[in-house]
C-alpha cells in the first residue's frame, strides 16, 4: 500500500472533484431523511469498490485505477468521490418526483453522465483500460447499477413509509 | 467441487436471510450489509494482493467460489448473527451469537483450504476467528450508527 507513485494530474482531478462533490452535498438543501443520505452515501462507495476489486482487479484485472495495480490512498479517495454521486442520484430522483413515466429517460441521462465522466477520467489519467476493455462495456455496469439504485430506493421508500405512517418522502 | 459447494453454501444463507424474521428494518439491513462487504473487500484484497499473506488460486471456478465467500458468504451470515443477537437484549445472548458466527465464518474459511481455494503462507485460522470477532463487532457498530440516523429522521418529522 502506498500513497501514489507519482502526484500527477490524476491525483490533482480526484481532490478537485472531491472537494466539488462534497461541497455541493453540503450546499444542497437537505430533502432526503439522514438515514437514507447515509445509506446511499455507503451505497455509491461499495459500487465503486465492489467493482473495482471484482472486474477491475484479480483475474479479471479489466482497468487500473490511478498509478498501478496496488492499493494506493488515491484509490480510496477515487471511492470517496462515487459516495455524492450516488446521493445525488436518489436526490433528483426525490426532487424530480422520477415516475413510471419519466424513470427510464432519468437512467438513461444519469447513464450518460457517468460515461462522460468516465471519457474525462480517462483524460485525466485517473482509469486506464486494459485487458481489452472498452467504453462500450461500461455501458451494461452504469444501466444496472443505476436500474438498481433506482429499484432500491423506492423500495427503501416504500418501507420507510410504511414504518412511519407517513407520505414525506 | 470449490464452486458447487460455495455457490450451495451462498444459496442456503440467502434463503435463511430471506425467510428469517429481521429484527432490523430494511435501512439497517441494508447499511449493516453494505460496511461489512466494504470492510470484507478491503481486508481479503490487503491479505491476498498487498501483503501476500495467503495466496488465492488462479483458476476461475475456485476464484469466483473465493470472491461469493468475500462478496455474499460473509456479509449475510453476520447480518443473520446480528438479527437473532437483536431479538434478545440478553448481553449473554449476544456474546454467544457472535462466537457461534465467528466459528462458522472460520469453519467456511476452513473449507476454503481444505478445497485449496487459498493457502496460508503468513496467515492462520487464529487470524481469521480475531478477524471474524472484530467484522461481527463492526456489524453492531454500523447498526448502532444507523439507528442512531433513524432516530434522527423521525425526529425530523
Amino acid at each position: 500500500m502506498m500513497l501514489w507513485e507519482t502526484f500527477g494530474k490524476n491525483e490533482i482531478y480526484v481532490l478537485v472533484m472531491l472537494i466539488v462533490a462534497y461541497a455541493a452535498f453540503f450546499i444542497f438543501p437537505k430533502k432526503i431523511p439522514r438515514d437514507i443520505t447515509l445509506l446511499f452515501l455507503v451505497w455509491g462507495f461499495t459500487i465503486s469498490t465492489f467493482f473495482d476489486f471484482t472486474v477491475g482487479g484479480g483475474l479479471m484485472d479489466f482497468y487500473k485505477v490511478n498509478d498501478s495495480d496496488k492499493y494506493e490512498l488515491t484509490d480510496l479517495l477515487t471511492y470517496f468521490l462515487f459516495a455524492p454521486f450516488s446521493y445525488f442520484f436518489v436526490y433528483f430522483y426525490h426532487r424530480f418526483q422520477i415516475d413510471r413515466k419519466t424513470v427510464i429517460f432519468y437512467i438513461l441521462g444519469w447513464a450518460i453522465l457517468g460515461l462522460v465522466m468516465e471519457r474525462v477520467s480517462r483524460f485525466m489519467e485517473v482509469v486506464h483500460y486494459q485487458n481489452g476493455y472498452s467504453m462500450k462495456y461500461s455501458v451494461a455496469v452504469f444501466l444496472v447499477t443505476q436500474t438498481m439504485t433506482a429499484l432500491y430506493y423506492q423500495w427503501t421508500v416504500r418501507e420507510q413509509n410504511r414504518m412511519r405512517g407517513s407520505s414525506r418522502l | 467441487m470449490a464452486f458447487p459447494i460455495f455457490f450451495f453454501l451462498t444459496w442456503l444463507v440467502g434463503s435463511i436471510f430471506a425467510v428469517m424474521r429481521k429484527k432490523l428494518s430494511l435501512v439497517e439491513n441494508t447499511f449493516v450489509f453494505l460496511i461489512i462487504l466494504i470492510v470484507s473487500i478491503n481486508f481479503s484484497w490487503i491479505i491476498a494482493d498487498e501483503l501476500k499473506l495467503i495466496t488465492v488460486t488462479k483458476q476461475t471456478l475456485p476464484h469466483t467460489a473465493y470472491l461469493i465467500n468475500r462478496s455474499v458468504i460473509i456479509p449475510v451470515l453476520i447480518l443473520i448473527q446480528l438479527n437473532i443477537s437483536m431479538a434478545r437484549d440478553s448481553f449473554g445472548w449476544k456474546t454467544m451469537m457472535v462466537l457461534f458466527s465467528v466459528l462458522l465464518l472460520t469453519g467456511v474459511n476452513y473449507l476454503m483450504t481444505a478445497l485449496n481455494m487459498v493457502t496460508y503462507t503468513n496467515w492462520n485460522l487464529g487470524f481469521d476467528a480475531i478477524y471474524f470477532l472484530l467484522l461481527n463487532l463492526a456489524a453492531f457498530l454500523a447498526y448502532r450508527i444507523m439507528e442512531k440516523a433513524s432516530e434522527k429522521a423521525v425526529n425530523q418529522t
